[in-house]
């Protein structure tokens, strides 16, 4: 997830931090801060959506939302169609976006310096942790029956016993990816056999399992067709696919596997399809980025600037005839969130090697992205049980407390505030102290 | 700091500061596309709650308020358009002052600053009285005192005109005559609206006034702070202060912005109300004129003023907007403080990354250069297409009804695209006769 070590070092763009991760000698491992910087910004956007999400309102009913309404989803603020399309409804996409592009490198640095095996090997393990978070971050933690916790049991034991191996007789050796691969496949299937959730939601229906998904289809996309000029047809394809099925089979579903455990409705994984799409766009991005290896800004003026034109023009025209919706991720919604991931990722890009800035704090956050993006679901876990009816429900809370007159007072609307500040700066100091550690955690 | 304003003699700085101009206008031109695609979703909104058609182009792209007007209001880049274009014409304020005073002085920079102030004032009467047209009634319904009016004004403008190329060209006199010109014309053509408009709604409650008198606070506080570490505790100062008079004014029923004094009753100056507007049109623009200063921190590395002071400025903005919208959260109406900070974080964003396409990777995005070139005048044509779409529907229930389904959504499309083309191709041809509306 986190490995940006590149295959080719901008010559004219010379690291500006000493003691930063630019030291590194080898120049197969030249870390690209501007992804961990802009990881970090949809890592704190999306907690701060995860926040107002939780303390949305019924608007219309007169509840007050707490936090800014354009930093929440558009159908929670209130649902019409078409519905209202904010950042935080691409947050997910630009997430991906940026993931595609840490998925080139890594995918062709490791295939450069082990072979192909080896790199289909960590895309695997990547998209089966995925789809094992899925499993453990929907998990039901009040129930627990024997069964339940007999399986669990083994995946505790099997767990120690690879943790062991890796850290001893497979440490500094290829094999310890293998392990790696076969402990993710077996908690997968041992996890699932605790029966919260379901095949589809596990596989197919879970941002989580999109990432996966999406990683396959795009490590698929750089190993079938080098030439990112002509890979760029295979996303321009699917969005049409998209674009058609979505006008005619929206509601279409079928009950499968009925009578069994696995019974699950099916019905076609548009959101899937919608990552997938934007996963693949970003591996063509990043080798366009490597057009010219001598300069990079050749590739970004001939194609990058390009793309972000073209599918800006693209969602403007998309949207008239079907218009942009998170849910589903449809081809609207598609092209803005990759005209906007450009545009994002060429400032931040800018700001590394133009400007030679980093904002404080970002990029701590940026190298351990996807633990603090777990990390979120659970802070916000104790506010989910105190306030379940969201921003309605802790403002009468709240004022209930002060023995205040208005559900708008300034200690409400305090309180409100000390509630999104204490989670971000817990988040904030997380990721500075594991990367004070050196400690990144990587899939 | 380094003081920057009145410092750029060498003609080399000079030259340096027409550099800057290819990113400017590429962010004018961003801007304008922009305002006229909010312009057209504003004329084709619907409204949702009551279960009518969808509105024509994008929802986003279109004020929040008119997508569902509830509290608090969901804010989308339209929102802060308004807000975004007086940060661009901020942004150009301090180049075009500080070399009006290098070149014929400060009284005459004054007078341009004077200019655009009464010519912003002008469009806006103009576009009321545009829309007060009825092509179907005698004298298009205007009365003989309002025809007078006109011709005592065509009359002058000839008188001034001839002047202009046969006496006064070349001189001094040359602004002070249109400065004259400017004022007669918000003279004599404000009687023309004022059975409809009082004095607060023309001056004060209208988006060219907020320009109008965003352009004024950006001139005055260039001239009493010149550095701008210090002038930015004005623009500050004047958030603080709107946060202060919101605060006082949010309980009235029908909202702040409708807190009105009566004045001098049955007279153009019935009422006053506070200005919340341009009070954050102030501290916007204020805030330009320092980001614009910021970046000759050290003239031979503008990266430098980036780094040190416009990057931080603009985090602590966003960090002071988040704060800020629990307590008032971001309006348009009003445009609060909340809105304000956002507005500028947003535009110094589009500022740095316009910046770094054209310094840095060397890109120009196709056609918006020349619309920004002409950016006023493109602002003012938009208004005449609305014009026009308005006589034919005034809502998307009008539109849907009149062109249902997939006929409807494709002439939707043309009818965005049509414009925006014509608009492009307008700015295009000015570009290339070297034709600028500057003022």
């Amino acid at each position: 997830m986190n490995d940006d070590s590149s295959p080719i070092l901008d010559v004219d763009s010379k690291p500006h931090r000493k003691g930063s991760t630019y030291d590194v000698q080898d120049p197969l491992y030249h870390r690209h801060l501007w992804l961990d910087q802009l990881r970090s910004v949809i890592v704190i956007f999306s907690f701060i959506a995860s926040l107002t999400w939780l303390f949305s309102g019924n608007i219309r009913g007169g509840e007050i939302p707490v936090g800014p309404t354009w930093l929440n989803f558009g159908y929670r603020y209130v649902d019409f169609f078409p519905r209202m399309i904010t950042l935080v409804d691409i947050g997910s996409q630009i997430f991906m976006f940026i993931m595609g592009l840490s998925l080139s490198i890594s995918f062709q640095t490791k295939a450069q310096k082990k072979g192909y095996k080896y790199a289909w090997i960590s895309v695997f393990n990547r998209v089966f942790v995925f789809f094992w978070l899925v499993e453990v971050l929907l998990m039901d933690f009040i129930h627990f029956y024997l069964n339940d916790i007999i399986i669990l049991g083994v995946w505790v034991v099997l767990t120690i016993i690879i943790i062991v191996l890796r850290n001893t007789f497979f440490k500094q050796s290829d094999a310890a990816l293998y392990i790696s691969l076969i402990w993710s496949i077996v908690s997968c299937i041992i996890w699932f056999f605790k029966y919260d959730i379901d095949l589809w939601t596990v596989f197919f229906n879970h941002p989580l399992a999109h990432f996966a998904w999406a990683t396959l289809l795009g490590a698929l996309g750089i190993f079938t067709i080098k030439r990112p000029d002509i890979r760029i047809i295979i996303p321009g394809i699917l969005l049409g696919i998209h674009y058609y099925l979505w006008e005619r089979f929206r509601y279409w579903g079928i009950q499968v596997f009925v009578g069994t455990h696995f019974e699950f409705h099916f019905m076609i994984p548009f959101e899937l399809m919608g990552m997938g799409i934007v996963g693949m766009t970003a591996t063509c991005v990043w080798d366009w980025i490597h057009m010219d290896p001598t300069d990079f800004k050749v590739g970004f003026k001939k194609r990058f600037v390009p793309l972000m034109v073209l599918t800006c023009i693209g969602h403007f025209i998309t949207d008239f005839f079907q218009t942009a919706d998170s849910e589903g991720v449809t081809a609207s919604i598609i092209l803005l969130a990759v005209a906007f991931s450009s545009m994002l990722a060429m400032t931040m890009y800018a700001m590394e090697y133009y400007i030679k800035y980093d904002i404080p704090f970002l990029t701590a956050i940026g190298k351990n992205a996807l633990f603090l993006l777990l990390l979120q679901a659970v802070l916000v876990i104790p506010y989910r049980i105190v306030w379940p009816g969201g921003g309605g429900d802790f403002r009468s809370m709240v004022q209930e407390w002060f023995n205040v007159s208005t559900q708008t007072h300034i200690l409400v609307n305090l309180m409100g505030c000390i509630a999104f500040l204490i989670p971000i700066v817990i988040l904030i100091i997380t990721g500075w102290i594991l990367d004070k550690y050196k400690i990144h955690i990587k899939v | 700091m380094e003081e920057l304003t009145y410092k750029s003699e060498n003609e080399k700085q000079f030259k340096s500061l027409h550099d800057r101009y290819g990113w400017l206008d590429q962010l004018r031109g961003f801007c304008v596309v922009w305002l006229l695609v909010a312009f057209l979703t504003w004329l084709f909104s619907s409204i949702l709650y009551l279960g009518y058609p969808p509105p024509v182009g994008p929802t986003w792209m279109n004020h929040g308020y008119r997508y569902g007007d509830y509290f608090p209001a969901i804010i989308t880049i339209i929102d802060m358009g308004s807000s975004i274009f007086m940060f661009v014409l901020g942004l150009s304020a301090p180049i075009a002052f500080n070399s009006k005073i290098q070149k014929k002085g400060f009284g005459y920079a004054w007078i341009a600053i004077l200019i655009r102030f009464f010519m912003f004032i002008w469009f806006n009467i103009l576009i009321k009285i545009f829309y007060k047209i009825d092509f179907s009634a005698v004298g298009m319904g205007f009365e003989s005192t309002d025809l007078i009016l006109v011709f005592i004004w065509l009359g002058i403008t000839t008188v001034l005109v001839i002047l202009h190329f046969l006496v006064l060209k070349g001189t001094k006199m040359q602004t002070y005559a249109l400065l004259f010109w400017t004022i007669l014309s918000v003279a004599l053509w404000f009687p023309i609206i004022t059975y409809e408009y009082n004095v607060w709604t023309i001056f004060f409650g209208e988006t060219l006034a907020y320009l109008a008198w965003g352009t004024i606070l950006a001139g005055i506080f260039l001239t009493i702070l010149k550095r701008a570490d210090q002038r930015i505790w004005s623009a500050i100062g004047l958030l603080l202060l709107h946060i202060i008079l919101w605060e006082c004014a949010k309980y009235n029923q029908m909202g702040p912005t409708r807190w009105f004094f009566e004045l001098f009753p049955g007279t153009v100056l019935d009422v006053i109300g506070i200005p919340f507007n341009i009070i954050s049109m102030g501290a916007i623009a204020i805030s330009a004129t320092c980001v614009s200063d910021w970046l000759l921190i050290q003239y031979e590395d503008p990266i430098q003023g980036i780094r040190k002071r416009i990057i931080p400025f603009t985090i602590i903005i966003f960090c002071f907007h988040f704060l800020v919208d629990f307590f008032q959260p971001a309006e348009h109406s009003g445009i609060n403080a909340s809105l304000a900070s956002v507005s500028i974080f947003i535009a110094i964003y589009l500022f740095l990354a316009h910046y770094a396409f054209d310094k840095y990777f060397n890109v120009k995005i196709p056609f918006l250069t020349p619309l920004g070139r002409n950016a006023l005048l493109m602002f003012i044509l938009q208004g005449i297409y609305l014009f026009i779409y308005g006589i034919f529907w005034s809502n998307a229930l009008e539109f849907r009804a009149q062109f249902p389904g997939l006929v409807g959504n494709f002439l939707g499309i043309c009818l965005f695209i049509g414009p925006i083309a014509l608009l492009i191709v307008i700015a295009w041809i000015l570009d290339r006769l070297k034709l600028y509306l500057k003022f």
